[in-house]
């Protein structure tokens, strides 16, 4: 094992115990497993829809059924503990490919750690227990793997065949497989511009990996990616453009600002395919905070290659440190040794400390049980709809994660009834809604109370009316 | 350095004419006019409220109040007229200003020109009647001089200070140009080697400079809580949104200059130093973004020119002179001459004064409407307009309560003893005031004026 992949061991190890620790509290889970439930009860992928009301029986997108078969099978397994521990796995994976990114461009770890740090405090956000977190783990590896062979085996490229099967399996996992291919694409251009040889191996590998991508119960994907990506519903909270003013924001704010005064100062020999690579992506992670670990994770491995250089231009170095060199070939192994011993241990602690329970604090669980007894026709909060199917079966929800479903009817409806747009009652009517389960500020709610709805259940986080 | 002038007036002269075609309709043009109609007949800054009821008396921002006496003494002039005379000669400044140095760093004036296009495209987006156009053009003025400054141009040193002095008292944006100074000033010590000193003077003048103003160090504050706070409900505080067409153009120069930087680095410390900042500050909002537009297109024109040396001329490029200043000069009198002399008042509820005037009580407005009301319904003390910060706290939370209809929005209306409602017939407040027995005074597809009964 050579100390750059005993680094990003460590690096990995740490990140399972960061990770596993972490109670599930994704709104979107819930309906990711509801849905594999019933192709698991029924034994066939789930074409329509059985969860909501207002889209009952409409046609349902499969593109993510082997990654929400995975994950039900982790809950089958080991309950919610079981979803922590594979999301540890997922992003230890994540975690390990992005240090090897790293590490490939900058071999000095002292130069190294500030960057990964960053990129992988940015990626927490994304540590979500649903398909799209296995994105992020295997757009770490095919970058890994492209920029190897870029950067390190370009003569051969025998390595890339390893792309196809994986965006097999990617394309049935989750619809982000899209940037799997986006990424062959680029290191194409960039090889037909050197008119270096690997842009056969390349463009070979992409035909490959297009046609294995398509054999998927929903083929075609990319092109719904690409509008999802150019046009993004922006009321949805990780939908909307990245904020400086957080901390995903603020440290991607600070890559971006050392990546630029790096380039500024400094030359790079592979500066072509740092730009064919990061402009897209840098642009892909402005449109979106759900994207920018996607970015994060180049713009990284650019910063750590490029800033010592930047840093050597500024400060030009006056001896040869041959005697601290020395030293760090003894002392680097056995740190990274002792380290490795560390973190598995920690591993084994972290996991008996995985919670067995999800953090239910911004549900109305409280509302479960008189909502057994209420009219049918439910309107619901958007973020609770998940829940609600995995919690209140019996219960069709108004809306819930499932944009694409929504868009545009039922969305506009919801939107007129939570914001009390003018019309607000015909809505109320025509979709027979007699039942609304909202957050206690709602206009919504305030109207109904004043119009006489019972009350039959609330607390800080919810009110339950019923019609009269 | 007269090289690229003459194009460089030409290309403000057509982006002139483009901004003299859009007549005056920026909601918070009014109360500045109003604000500096209120200075002149007072004599005296307008340092508290006096044209609301939720906070009356209250201290108010000044850091804009010579920008406030610009506009309204155009409309004193020129009414309507002046004040977007004033927008057409402030775009002609300053695209003038960041052509000229673009085009100056660039073997070809089309490069030069290609470069700065972003910049100057989404400069559009800022073209308001306000003091941030006058802020913006002192901005795109500061970085070539500062940058000379740096290098140890005595002139440009000396002029540094009068300019952030001026600049102080224009617009809040001036602490972005105090930043820049600090960033410059650390860069020249350290990396700067003989021509710092006297740069590091005159900075630290010029910094000192800015204080004087009406608030001395307190005009710091409004812009440091709007950097740090950004009220992100307000649209031009929103976040910049790469999928938009502005927020392409911001991207292009963005993503162009980190492209540009990496293929062709310039090694020059004074290049970071300025735009480094600026793009983690045009990163936090909207209306920020056009400042690292603006800062990068001579870095722009520069790198590619650096890039394509293939691209410069044999022979030196003649100026046009004899043509370019003409045209330009006929360009602008007939952009002036033609300009709209009326405002813009599609978005305000211009139907609606007759019924509030005839009306008594206490209103409650909606924000973008604040402005408005303020220079054309003075006898009704606004709710709330655009001056933001003063409203902070108490106030706005209880207009966002109201607006959105809220749980509280009845109290809201009965602590304030609201009387009056103009707000949009689609807002949440008007559908409960329809069903909760408010009489319609005035009722229009934009606008609806309630009394309570």
């Amino acid at each position: 094992m050579t100390l750059p992949t005993l680094f990003a061991a460590v690096i990995a190890l740490a990140t399972f115990c960061l990770a596993v620790v972490l109670p599930s509290a994704d709104p979107d889970t819930y309906w990711h497993l509801a849905s594999a439930r019933w192709m698991v009860d029924h034994g066939q992928l789930l074409t329509r829809d059985p969860f909501s009301s207002t889209a009952a029986n409409a046609p349902y997108s499969v593109g993510e059924w082997a990654g929400e078969l995975v994950w039900y099978a982790a809950y089958l397994a080991g309950g919610w503990q079981g979803i922590a521990i594979l999301r540890a796995l997922v992003v230890a994976v994540t975690a390990f490919f992005t240090a090897q990114i790293v590490l490939l461009v900058q071999a000095r770890p002292v130069f190294a750690i500030a960057p990964l740090l960053a990129a992988l405090a940015i990626g927490k956000t994304t540590w979500t227990d649903r398909p799209q977190l296995f994105t992020l783990a295997l757009f770490s590896l095919f970058l890994f793997v492209l920029l190897r062979s870029r950067l390190v085996t370009e003569a051969r490229g025998r390595e890339l065949w390893i792309l196809p099967p994986l965006l097999l399996l990617w394309t049935n996992l989750h619809g982000g497989y899209a940037i799997g291919l986006a990424l062959i694409t680029l290191f194409g251009i960039d090889a037909v511009l050197r008119r270096a040889p690997p842009w056969r191996t390349l463009l070979a590998v992409l035909v490959a990996g297009v046609v294995l991508s398509t054999l998927n119960p929903e083929a075609f994907g990319p092109l719904g990616a690409a509008g999802h990506v150019t046009n993004p519903p922006r009321f949805i909270a990780e939908e909307l453009p990245p904020d400086l003013f957080t901390p995903q924001g603020f440290t991607f704010g600070l890559l971006l600002v050392a990546a630029l005064a790096s380039a500024i100062l400094a030359p790079d020999k592979f500066a072509l395919i740092w730009v064919i690579l990061l402009v897209p992506l840098i642009w892909l992670g402005l449109s979106a905070q759900r994207h920018l670990p996607l970015a994060a994770i180049p713009l990284a491995a650019y910063v750590a290659a490029a800033a010592p250089p930047a840093l050597r231009h500024l400060w030009p170095s006056r001896g040869t440190g041959a005697a601290a060199a020395s030293a760090s070939r003894i002392a680097g192994p056995i740190a990274a040794g002792i380290l490795l011993v560390a973190a598995l241990a920690a591993v084994v602690v972290a996991v008996g400390l995985a919670p067995r329970a999800p953090d239910e604090t911004a549900y109305p669980a409280a509302a479960l049980a008189a909502l057994r007894t209420a009219p049918r026709e439910l309107l619901n909060e958007y973020d609770w709809g998940g829940y609600l199917i995995w919690n209140a079966p019996e219960r069709p929800v108004f809306i819930d994660g499932r944009l694409f479903l929504y868009v545009p009817d039922v969305d506009n409806d919801y939107r007129a009834l939570l914001e009390l747009h003018p019309g607000f009652r015909a809505v109320l009517d025509a979709r027979h809604v007699g039942t609304v389960l909202l957050r206690p500020d709602r206009p919504l709610v305030a109207y109904l109370v004043d119009a006489g709805w019972t009350v039959l259940a609330r607390d800080e986080r919810f009110v339950l009316l019923r019609r009269t | 350095m007269r090289r690229g002038l003459a194009l460089a007036v030409t290309v403000g002269a057509i982006f002139a004419a483009v901004a003299s075609r859009f007549p005056v309709n920026d909601t918070d043009l009014y109360w500045h006019l109003a604000s500096g109609k209120w200075m002149v007949e007072h004599g005296a800054i307008l340092a508290t409220d006096q044209f609301s009821a939720t906070i009356r008396g209250a201290a108010v921002p000044v850091h804009q109040w010579l920008g406030q006496l610009v506009l309204w003494l155009a409309f004193s002039f020129g009414s309507w007229w002046g004040v977007l005379a004033v927008r057409v000669i402030a775009v002609f400044v300053l695209v003038t200003v960041v052509s000229w140095t673009a085009i100056a760093r660039a073997t070809r004036p089309a490069i030069g020109a290609l470069a700065a296009f972003p910049a100057l495209a989404l400069s559009r987006f800022v073209w308001g009647d306000r003091p941030e156009l006058l802020g913006l053009v002192l901005f795109a003025i500061f970085l070539p001089l500062a940058l000379a400054a740096r290098r140890g141009d005595r002139p440009a040193q000396v002029a540094l200070v009068p300019l952030m002095a001026l600049w102080a008292n224009l617009h809040g944006g001036f602490v972005v140009g105090v930043v820049l100074l600090v960033v410059l000033g650390f860069e020249a010590a350290l990396f700067g080697r003989l021509e710092r000193r006297p740069f590091l003077g005159f900075a630290a003048l010029a910094i000192l400079a800015t204080f004087l103003n009406p608030l001395g160090a307190g005009a710091y504050a409004s812009p440091e809580w709007h950097f740090t706070n950004p009220p992100r409900f307000i649209q031009e505080w929103g976040l910049p949104d790469v999928t938009t067409f502005p927020g392409l153009l911001f991207a292009v120069t963005l993503l162009g200059a980190l492209s540009l930087a990496a293929l062709a680095p310039s090694g020059r410390t004074s290049d970071v130093a300025i735009l480094a900042p600026l793009a983690f500050l045009s990163l936090s909002a909207l209306r920020q973004m056009p400042l690292f537009a603006l800062a990068s297109a001579p870095f722009l024109a520069d790198r590619v020119s650096a890039l394509l040396p293939r691209l410069a001329p044999r022979v030196p490029v003649r100026e046009p002179w004899r043509l370019a200043l003409p045209l330009a000069g006929l360009l602008l009198v007939a952009s002036l001459a033609t300009a709209p002399r009326e405002p813009d008042q599609s978005g305000f509820p211009v139907g609606a004064l007759l019924a509030l005037h005839a009306h008594n009580g206490a209103l409650f407005n909606d924000y973008d409407w604040g402005g408005f009301l303020i220079w054309n319904a003075p006898e009704h003390p606004v709710f709330i307009d655009g001056r933001l910060v003063p409203y902070i706290g108490t106030v706005l939370d209880d207009y966002r309560e109201a607006i959105a209809a809220h749980p509280r929005w009845r109290e809201v209306l009965d602590r304030w003893r609201i009387d009056l409602v103009l707000v949009r017939p689609t807002s949440a407040l008007a559908v409960r005031l329809a069903n909760a027995g408010w009489s319609v005074a005035y009722r229009d597809d934009d606008t609806v004026l309630f009394s309570r009964p």
